[in-house]
């Protein structure tokens, strides 16, 4: 490539960086900022650089926003549901995708072409029955509604787990079964192990998804010493929705777990979501 | 060697991050676990919640039978949160509701009808010696279903400062809305660009300034709903206009950049930003505790100079329910028994006086703990007034209340934005609302 | 051994758990929709059938209805065509080898995993009309900016805005794609004499087909079901309704009106909605999906 060439490419691609990165700055910045940084008399302002650097520091944004919503809390109870729900959802995907790579039996066409279509159902479509059974069942109001659903596995992942167990060799299997291994011992001993890159894509998505989720939290949980941190920074909005450096701060406490945690598995994330994409 | 590097790091982060975040604990809830649990909803948030489980601990020291246990769930979304744990099959015993949410929740059976639990002596100074407009917010078909615990009514507060800038006293207050208006735009501050840096005063919510100009959205004689009405329109009309001369984009961008999450002293006409504002009466133990030196005077909305109806509103406020499915009935009435007035006076006035609310009985106005407060923010008076007045009514008994009033509220955005006339506006209201009456009758509700 | 028998029983032993969350948690729950839309309930009281009344009234009367299936529509004509250009744009660009190339992959990835709600926050500030980033920006360059949220026009315009600032996610899938396009047809391009318009024209989008075609799929699925941006930042469907999504609309009438007989109707047409689409972009693949 000439030179002139590359220095173009690094320009167009210094200037698209901008507003990719830009709003995540000014959202640190503002959560450092007093209010009277933010609000000013004197009426409409224009963006300046140094507007970035919060002088002076506020750093107590963070310690208010904790004590006006517990985070903490909030922060322990996400946790929590993420844990459940990677472990049930990770494990019942994986027997069940087991089940449809490496087992024959009647029907299994039908059933994975079922599992694959729901997978474009709309929530909104059960969302009223499925809240029936919750409450017959006396489970409104607990975290259960958001844990249960996790053990009967993910249709997406049983999908991607069923893709991955079908390019796993064949012949160890094979070997295992002579020697009288029952398929279970098959499957945990054999295909596990062999499967971890696989397991940690779809744990890594799991967490993502509990993480994120917000409906699941407006529809089910009402005891504020359960919400999750989507659903508490979206109340804390509601109640608070000017205060901007808090919000921001307590934004802040949201995003950057999931960021620590990108910068520590950035290959699972990349070839995880390459994957998923991909060859369908 | 540098990935194991990573590893440990990793894994002492996380560590650390699990460490703190497993110390955080709820707060325990029961402080009496011999007594009967009483779990009691309600709204508030913040510093207003503080002031709701202070109520509930007095409520507790009082008698040694219940404990009430306080669960605050505020946010957006809060009526259909509440609504959601009685549909959910997770009802508190009693909780606060704001009174547009009743009727709907009464009509689909959700809630208790309260004379079930009321003792006679208790209905008969319900009925008798409440003020008939808080009294009647609670009521559906007949049938009591909410008591108040705190009502609310809106009027003008009045920067005094602001108007001396102009050499006008507080006491030659405009007794017109065009007066007042007009006031307004005097008071209005602009920079450079032709920017709003204060409002002097904005003409806002039609669902309440509507009874400055008639008998609002139904009519009892005919007990029927009425939208459409000559007297709506020229409230509608008389706000778009006002806004229109203010300019309404100007207006959005002004209280875009207003600091309104506060509910500790921020509220923009504490801080000078605004002149004149209709607001509730609340804010006035807000000033009382946030900026008591602050000089500022609560006038009613003024009718306007033809035609008008003096002192007019609308109730809204906190209403005590108890959900047909709850478990301690008897133990929610003696909650709001304290509360309300229907025991200890001083005490129930206390209550009221805490969170700034109107009370359901006259003579709680009258006891020594109210009036050592009324003096401490005496612009109190001026919402008491309005509460006697004939023209403060209730809202629209209809079990689609809800409903209506986001209609009421789209009809006013629409007119205000300019997108349609007022008088298409309150047709498309009138249209809309004719619709969902059909739409229930082909479903069989019985109205 | 009787290989037949006894893998039906294991085969369905492992897939029990889905099986069992299958019916208890889709099939039951779709038949009884199905059967809850042609009913009045309120989730308290047992559901009383009213035959077609719900559909009829959602078609002929309810002017929210159209209105918050056209905002849905629109956003996913828009939105949807948008985030794949942009997506396969930056995915080109990111293509190249260029010193730096991981750091500017990581800085346009990074918004995609922000989480929506925390998203939603960043953006109402930014979008402030008077404080926001946007609007302080624009008046370096002497513009007045929009009122974003608060106006009818741009308020979708907004919300079109911030689902692009995510479009990283996609971007890295495309990234994929173009990464496992086999070298040799370039290089078969280049002794042909091709132009570079001509390669992008003729090997790279037509490898990369595939990819788009399931980012499509994708996003008209996603598009119908966007709800949490909306409900966050816009709660009463932002000004005139310019923001009311079909499932923001939904949700309001099922658990703010209790009109679960009429949601489920509505759940129903956006069901139908969304397989039709889902079914036509199928069909076009012929057209214009290669499969290598």
């Amino acid at each position: 490539m000439e030179k002139g060439n590359r220095l173009l490419i690094h320009m167009v691609l210094i200037c698209l960086s901008i507003p990719a990165i830009l709003p995540l700055i000014w959202m640190i910045s503002t959560s450092f900022k007093a209010e009277t940084q933010i609000y000013t008399n004197t009426g409409m302002q224009s963006f300046q650089i140094s507007s970035l650097w919060p002088s002076p520091m506020h750093p107590q944004n963070y310690s208010e926003a904790l004590q006006t919503v517990p985070f903490g809390i909030y922060l322990r109870n996400t946790l929590i549901l993420c844990l459940l729900t990677v472990l049930g959802a990770v494990g019942s995907s994986s027997v069940v995708a087991y089940g449809f790579a490496r087992i024959d039996f009647k029907g299994k066409e039908m059933w994975f072409a079922l599992m694959v279509a729901t997978m474009a159902l709309p929530g909104q479509v059960t969302m009223i029955p499925v809240f029936t059974i919750f409450r017959n069942l006396g489970w409104y109001g607990t975290p259960l509604p958001l844990i249960v659903p996790a053990f009967t596995g993910s249709a997406f992942f049983i999908f991607l787990l069923t893709q991955f167990f079908r390019t796993l060799p064949a012949e160890m299997a094979e070997a295992a079964r002579v020697d009288g291994s029952s398929e279970w011992r098959i499957f945990t001993q054999l295909v596990l192990p062999l499967s971890k890159p696989a397991l940690a894509t779809c744990a890594l998505f799991q967490f993502l998804g509990t993480w994120n989720d917000f409906f699941g939290p407006l529809l089910y949980l009402n005891d504020p010493n359960s919400y999750t941190l989507a659903y508490g920074l979206q109340q804390f909005l509601s109640l608070h929705g000017g205060k901007w450096a808090q919000l921001m701060a307590a934004s802040t406490i949201f995003t950057i777990p999931i960021i620590v945690l990108f910068f520590f598995a950035q290959k699972t994330f990349i070839q995880g979501i390459a994957t998923t994409g991909g060859k369908s | 060697m540098v990935k194991n590097l990573k590893w440990v790091a990793f894994l002492l982060l996380a560590l650390g991050f699990g460490a703190f975040v497993f110390s955080q604990k709820p707060p325990s809830q029961r402080k009496y676990p011999d007594r009967i649990e009483v779990r009691f909803w309600h709204r508030w948030g913040g510093e207003w919640a503080k002031v709701v489980a202070d109520i509930a601990e007095r409520y507790n020291q009082s008698q040694t039978k219940y404990e009430v246990v306080p669960l605050s769930i505020p946010g957006s979304g809060a009526d259909s949160k509440l609504t959601l744990g009685i549909i959910g099959g997770n009802p508190p015993d009693v909780m606060s509701m704001w009174n547009g949410a009743i009727p709907s929740l009464a009509s689909n059976g959700l809630l208790t009808p309260l004379e079930e639990v009321m003792p006679p002596e208790d209905q008969t100074r319900f009925m008798n010696d409440s003020y008939p407009v808080i009294r009647d917010s609670g009521r559906f078909d007949g049938k009591t279903y909410g008591v108040t615990i705190g009502s609310d009514l809106y009027a003008l507060y009045v920067n005094e400062e602001h108007l001396k800038e102009l050499g006008l006293n507080v006491d030659d207050f405009p007794k017109t809305l065009e007066g007042v208006c007009e006031l307004g735009n005097r008071l209005n501050k602009t920079d450079a660009n032709g920017n709003l840096t204060r409002l002097g005063f904005l003409l806002n919510s039609f669902s309440f300034v509507a009874y400055n100009f008639g008998p609002g959205f139904y009519d009892p004689v005919s007990d029927s709903l009425s939208l459409n009405t000559a007297e709506n329109l020229r409230a509608l009309e008389f706000i778009t206009e006002e806004r229109r001369k203010i300019g309404f984009e100007r207006v959005t961008r002004f209280q875009a950049g207003l600091n309104t999450g506060s509910d500790t002293g921020g509220w923009p006409f504490i801080t000078g930003d605004l002149s004149i504002t209709i607001d509730g009466q609340w804010r006035v133990e807000e000033i009382r505790k946030y900026r008591p030196d602050m000089k500022y005077r609560v006038i009613p909305i003024p009718p306007p100079a033809t035609n008008g109806r003096a002192m007019g509103g609308t109730i809204s406020g906190n209403f005590m329910v108890i959900p047909t499915s709850a478990k301690q009935k008897e133990g929610a009435w003696d909650f709001i028994r304290f509360w309300s007035g229907f025991a200890d006076k001083e005490a129930s006035a206390r209550c009221f006086n805490d969170g700034g609310w109107l009370p359901l009985f006259p003579d709680l106005v009258e006891t020594k703990t109210f009036q050592a407060w009324l003096k401490q923010g005496p612009e109190f008076q001026g919402f008491i007034d309005i509460l006697s007045s004939e023209n403060c009514l209730p809202m629209p008994p209809v079990p689609y209340l809800q409903f209506l009033n986001d209609q009421i509220g789209r009809a006013e955005d629409q007119a205000v934005r300019g997108t349609l006339s007022p008088k298409a506006a309150l047709e498309k209201l009138r249209y809309t609302v004719a619709e969902e009456q059909r739409k229930r009758k082909s479903l069989g509700y019985e109205e | 051994m009787k290989p037949g028998r006894k893998n039906n029983l294991t085969g369905y032993l492992f897939i029990a758990p889905w099986l069992i969350g299958f019916f208890v948690f889709t099939f039951v729950p779709f038949l009884q929709s199905i059967y809850l839309s042609f009913t009045r309930y309120n989730i308290i009281t047992p559901p009383k059938w009213v035959g077609f009344a719900n559909y009829q009234m959602l078609l002929t009367q309810d002017e929210l209805f159209w209105k918050s299936a056209l905002v849905t529509v629109k956003f996913a004509v828009i939105h949807v065509p948008l985030a794949v250009v942009v997506g396969v744009c930056l995915a080109l660009l990111l293509n190249r080898e260029v010193k730096g190339i991981a750091a500017y992959r990581t800085i346009f990835f990074l918004p995609s995993i922000v989480p929506t709600v925390a998203t939603s926050v960043v953006f109402l500030w930014i979008l402030n009309p008077t404080t926001g980033l946007i609007n302080n920006l624009l008046r370096n360059f002497g513009i007045q900016g929009p009122a974003w949220l608060n106006d009818p026009f741009w308020a979708f315009w907004a919300l079109v805005i911030m689902s692009l600032w995510g479009v990283g996610g996609s971007m890295v899938i495309y990234l994929a794609g173009l990464k496992d396009i086999p070298i040799h047809l370039y290089e078969a391009a280049i002794i042909d004499g091709a132009s570079p318009a001509k390669r992008l024209r003729h090997v790279t989008l037509p490898m990369l087909s595939p990819v788009i075609f399931f980012n499509l799929v994708m996003g008209v699925i996603g598009a119908f079901q966007y709800f949490t941006q909306a409900f966050v930042m816009t709660p009463n469907g932002g000004p005139q309704d310019s923001t009311l999504f079909y499932s923001l609309y939904l949700f309001n009438r099922a658990w703010k009106y209790y009109d679960m007989g009429y949601a489920s109707a509505m759940a129903w047409i956006l069901f139908l909605i969304v397989v039709t689409l889902t079914a036509i972009v199928f069909r076009s693949q012929k057209k214009w999906v290669h499969y290598g």
